[in-house]
């Protein structure tokens, strides 16, 4: 079939996609974390007294009682931290801040690398060389330290270490999308577009960028996972001063830490939260994977 | 191998790049003394002259390369120790090594014939369980995990009767006070706490220097070996749909052999493959062990330097990581190459 | 199993008294899928005698690759053995089938594949005396068939040390108990045209029959004169192993094969076991060596070394062959050996096979999806057609007198050099769903000579001794007897 699939076919694939997906336990729980998740981000930001949060953007201390007091319900749900700042609430607010910055930048490295992949190994010759070089070059520092560097000379300030993370990221991406669109392309259905006089450009963005956003898609959720810890990671050594009272679960946890051995609960929550949703995220994107898998498809 | 040159050209490119991109105020931070009796302007004046700062860039980083190639990384001024970063490096590294190593045996050991069995016995219990602990593995932030670890075994107000390892640190202080042999943190003559205790005959110190190396060690090693473990167990399952396993067991070997050695050799693979990006997840995890334990190593004086705004810290940090990371990889480069003849030719 | 005379072609036919070698009995094999269960091989009935080369061929999805694999107890995993006979010689391969399955059906009306596969694999493991050593198997891509890891000498090597210890051990005892003056006084005897039955022959007095490979297949290399062949021969005496390696392969030799207790410890040490195994080990390669020369390998001294992805396509096959005629079995399967090569490679593979048919005397099951290569080789040939066997005969009467209508569009449809036409014969239609056969005859949805009775399962007519068909064409006598 030439030219675009019929819409109620493609339709159908992404269907069947869903019920491969919702019928394996674990990656049905795992979309259902995800989901969870995504509710609470976004009833923090619109509605936040919907799930008992009084201010979004800020921890609310409270210097009366600064030390850390054991989970209470239902005023205290998670117990409150230093100083004296209710630990549900921060943790509400918290997963929308991770959530936010994670998202962002995954899909700002997947995208650059994607774009950077997909050319170099569509276009070929001095510019594949060249970009892979300059990938590579990037690829040849480990990522957390290179996280950290790029993050300390920029500032400390949670948007640069976002942007830290975004800029260690993209090679990976790049280099992902790369090795997909070289074996993409050297699939048949392209030299039959070709020889069914389709431009270039069309060629790419038609046939190649589709067919490589699938794994590209599925690495993401994979990833999304990931960089929630590793943003986190960045924010617990020490990262984000600009305002202290920004509820984040690294800062949250790296705040509890004197406490930690005393009121393990300071650092139970946040971490917790992390946790689950990596795990949420990681059984998503393996269930993802599993699905879109040709073989399992039968 | 050939590739080795261009990265690590381009690693010095980047530690470069970062440390002339925060500005010469912060370059020259280390530098300046404040309690010297030249004013920090004439101080400043008299080191942009030695650092060359008053070139173009592209001067100034065949400046930097040359100071580089001989020995001269920076200075670094943290709480841990101030000095040359050359210097700091070779204090620092052997204890991270150690960890490292450690952990690496220990993921190997258990990673690999854990993710063999757990593909054979596709389903099973074994399989079921392998994959809930190796999920949560790769799901749990390092650090937390840690702290849970610390909480639990080393301080543990639930049960006394868990507290088997001490809180932080690499030794007991009060074992180690009468030692002459170290100081400030750092054992001497191999910075390795572990062997120096052996060297100097202190059984004891031995001993504690272990308890002190077991909470982080498992640590860093249930983190990394999640991921071994993921990547072989996949690819053992991806092995055993291969025609020349229905061969082999055409030949009538026995099943044992035919997994332990037609499938197990090509299954990993691909596990070496990875092994660079598996190595990029040791060191990330070195760094948040060493901080959370106070484990007195490379990654904990990255987050020292980070926290006092030293540049040399930070810079030399990354570099010894970068180099690190790029040997390692040449190493698995080479190991590939022995595992699989097509790479050889 | 020695080679048998050669130029002397096996004459003795089967009796009917003697049980066939391979004996397939109502054999119904079906995979679960998402989308059903894919009846892929329906009541399938065939015997394979010693000594024949019996071809099943069929169109691609026809069943005759699963029907090699379930004889050799291969089916993957999401396939299901329902019911039948598989007998090799004297054992059952199929002997638990019946109960478990039934266990399983009575348990679940849905067929659990999890359990499927630890019976699956329980059976392998019963198997595994057999498969390898009497029966043994070729595949079709040689490519993806051989162990990319490892060396095509060690490759052929293994069956030969899992099953075959004892006749290595006896080769290295021969030739360590020869001497220089008993070799020579055999060669003075020995001609050029020496058969093997007068080479045991001669070497029964010496005690060293077990040299008889050896010095046979000296005699028949093509590259050194007679004079050289003698000297290698009397050669051999010079190559004797260590002493403490002797010992323990009188050992092994006496406890047949299995690692004596005493030994077990020193086995697990690496320098050690050079020692002990190393001698195995190398005579085993040395029979690779003799095998890959059979098999017309060039070089084979350097193959032996070489790793799979260094050869082309016709020499991986030849590996194949060799590794699967390495314990000299009574039966090779062969499926679609020659599918995945160019046509003159085919052609040379093709003679090989003959050659070695010929040599060694073993049964071939041959499937292929081509006739003409089937004509080449065969003596009789099954038809298969969306998992029935629709007929069986002789492959002279098959070409002369193909009975069922699809054999016949399928000999129809062949191009012949010298006839000129329009348009090339098919068969009209496409092979069935076989989630959802047609009821009754899976041919009747395409068969030019259908008719009502068609649509309930035709029975198997025997022509005569050895033509049987599946149609109702050919009467109504409802004889279901084994061919």
């Amino acid at each position: 079939m030439f030219g675009r699939n019929p819409l109620s076919s493609r339709l159908q694939e992404y269907r069947l996609t869903l019920r491969i997906l919702v019928e394996s336990p674990s990656s049905a729980v795992g979309l259902a974390i995800v989901i969870a998740y995504a509710a609470i981000a976004v009833i923090d930001f619109t509605h936040p007294s919907l799930i008992g949060v009084q201010d979004a953007y800020s921890m609310i201390p409270d210097y009366t009682s600064p030390v850390p007091s054991p989970p209470v319900w239902p005023t205290h749900a998670f117990g409150t931290t230093f100083p004296g700042v209710d630990l549900y609430q921060a943790v509400m607010s918290a997963i929308r801040v991770d959530l936010w910055y994670s998202l962002l930048i995954v899909l700002v490295g997947a995208a650059l690398g994607t774009i950077v992949g997909v050319m170099a190994a569509y276009v070929g010759g001095y510019l594949d060389e060249a970009l892979m070089r300059f990938t590579d070059i990037f690829l040849s520092v480990p990522y957390l330290p290179f996280a950290i560097a790029v993050a300390f000379v920029l500032g400390r300030a949670l948007d640069n270490v976002s942007l830290a993370l975004a800029i260690v990221w993209w090679p990976l991406y790049a280099r992902y999308a790369y090795g997909q669109a070289l074996s993409v392309k050297e699939n048949a259905y392209i030299e039959a577009a070709k020889a069914s006089g389709v431009g270039s450009w069309g060629i790419m963005l038609r046939h190649v960028v589709p067919n490589v956003l699938t794994p590209i898609f599925v690495q993401i959720s994979l990833d999304l996972g990931t960089i929630v810890q590793v943003f986190a990671a960045l924010t617990f050594i020490g990262f984000a001063s600009g305002n202290p009272l920004l509820p984040e679960l690294g800062t949250l946890i790296s705040n509890g830490f004197q406490y930690a051995v005393a009121a393990p609960w300071v650092v139970f929550f946040p971490g917790m939260a992390i946790l689950i949703f990596a795990i949420g995220m990681n059984l998503l994107g393996d269930g993802l994977r599993d699905a879109l898998d040709p073989r399992r498809r039968t | 191998m050939l590739l080795l040159i261009p990265t690590l050209i381009g690693l010095t490119l980047i530690v470069f790049a970062l440390t002339h991109a925060g500005g010469s105020q912060r370059l020259l931070g280390s530098y300046i003394s404040m309690h010297s009796k030249i004013p920090i302007s004439v101080q400043e004046q008299q080191l942009a002259e030695r650092f060359h700062l008053n070139d173009p860039l592209v001067v100034q980083y065949f400046y930097w390369v040359a100071a580089f190639v001989q020995g001269d990384w920076g200075y670094t001024k943290t709480q841990v120790y101030s000095g040359t970063v050359l210097d700091a490096i070779s204090l620092f590294f052997p204890n991270t090594l150690m960890l490292a190593v450690l952990s690496s045996i220990l993921t190997a050991i258990m990673g690999i014939p854990l993710g063999v069995w757990s593909a054979v016995r596709k389903d099973s219990l074994l399989d079921q369980a392998t994959r809930v602990i190796s999920f949560a593995g790769y799901s749990i932030p390092t650090y937390w995990l840690g702290l849970l670890l610390l909480i639990v075994f080393a301080s543990s107000n639930v049960c006394r009767c868990l507290n088997i390892f001490p809180i932080s640190g690499t030794v007991s202080a009060s074992l180690i006070s009468g030692a002459d042999w170290y100081s400030g943190g750092i054992s001497y003559p191999t910075h390795v706490l572990v062997v120096d205790s052996l060297i100097h005959g202190r059984l004891d110190i031995f001993e504690d220097a272990l308890m002190h190396l077991a909470l982080p060690v498992v640590t860093l090693t249930y983190g990394v070996m999640a991921s071994v473990l993921r990547v072989m167990r996949s690819s053992m399952q991806d092995t055993l749909d291969h025609d020349y396993i229905r061969t082999a067991r055409a030949k009538g070997l026995e099943e044992k052999t035919v997994i332990n050695v037609h499938a197990r050799r090509n299954a990993l693979i691909p596990v070496f493959t990875l092994l660079g990006y598996t190595i990029a997840s040791l060191i990330g995890g070195v760094v948040l062990t060493e901080t959370v334990f106070n484990y007195i190593g490379i990654g904990y004086w990255t987050t020292q330097a980070m926290l006092n705004g030293d540049v040399g810290g930070i810079m030399g940090a990354t570099v010894i990581f970068g180099l690190g990371f790029i040997f390692a990889n040449l190493a698995v480069d080479i190991a590939c190459g022995f595992l699989d003849p097509r790479i050889r030719h | 199993m020695h080679l048998t005379q050669e130029g002397e072609p096996n004459l003795e036919k089967q009796t009917s008294s003697e049980p066939p070698l391979l004996r397939v009995s109502n054999l119904r094999v079906s995979f679960v899928t998402r989308a059903g269960k894919i009846q892929a091989i329906n009541d399938v009935s065939f015997q394979v005698e010693a000594g024949e080369t019996f071809g099943l061929v069929g169109e691609t999805g026809c069943g005759k690759s699963q029907t090699a694999l379930a004889v050799m107890r291969l089916t993957p995993e999401a396939g299901l053995i329902e019911c039948g006979e598989i007998w090799f010689a004297e054992t059952n391969l199929t002997k638990n089938i019946a109960q478990e399955f039934k266990l399983i059906q009575k348990k679940n009306t849905r067929v659990k594949l999890r359990r499927n596969k630890s019976m699956l694999k329980k059976l392998s493991q019963e198997v595994n005396k057999i498969r390898g050593k009497e029966m043994s198997m070729i595949f079709q891509e040689p490519m993806t068939s051989l162990n990319p890891v490892y060396t095509v000498g060690r490759q052929i090597s293994e069956p030969l040390l899992r099953h075959n210890v004892a006749m290595l051990i006896d080769r290295i005892l021969a030739r360590n108990a020869a001497t220089k003056e008993k070799l020579k006084d055999v060669m003075t005897a020995a001609t050029q045209e020496l058969s093997q039955t007068k080479l045991r022959d001669l070497l029964g007095p010496t005690g060293l029959e077990a040299l008889d490979d050896e010095i046979w297949f000296i005699l028949s290399r093509k590259d050194i004169g007679f004079t050289q062949k003698n000297r290698t021969i009397v050669d051999l005496a010079d190559r004797k192993v260590k002493p403490l390696t002797l010992r323990f392969l009188v050992r092994l030799k006496k406890s047949n094969g299995k690692m004596p207790v005493e030994y077990r410890i020193l086995n697990k040490m690496p320098i050690v076991r050079r020692w002990l195994i190393g001698a195995i080990e190398k005579e085993a390669l040395e029979v690779s060596y003799e095998l890959l020369s059979v098999v017309n390998m060039p070089n084979a001294e350097i193959v032996l070394r070489q790793y799979p992805h260094e050869l082309s396509g016709g020499m991986r096959q030849r590996v194949m062959i060799a590794m699967a005629l390495a314990t000299r079995p009574k039966l090779v399967i062969a499926d679609e050996p020659t599918s995945a090569l160019d046509v003159t490679v085919q052609a040379q593979i093709l003679e090989l096979l003959r050659e070695l048919k010929r040599t060694f005397n073993t049964a071939i099951l041959f499937i292929s999806h081509d006739i003409g290569v089937i004509s080449e080789i065969c003596d009789r040939v099954g038809v298969m057609y969306a998992g029935n066997l629709v007929e069986v005969a002789r492959l002279d009467q098959l070409f002369a007198d193909p009975k069922h209508p699809y054999t016949q569009g399928l000999l129809a449809s062949i191009p012949k050099y010298g006839e000129k036409r329009e348009l090339l014969q098919t068969i009209e239609g496409t092979i069935p769903n076989l989630i959802d056969p047609p009821k009754g005859c899976r041919f009747r949805t395409r068969c030019p000579c259908v008719f009502e009775k068609c649509s309930q399962g035709p029975p198997w007519l025997e022509i005569d001794k050895e033509h049987g068909v599946l149609c109702w064409l050919y009467g109504d006598s409802e004889k279901h007897v084994d061919q």
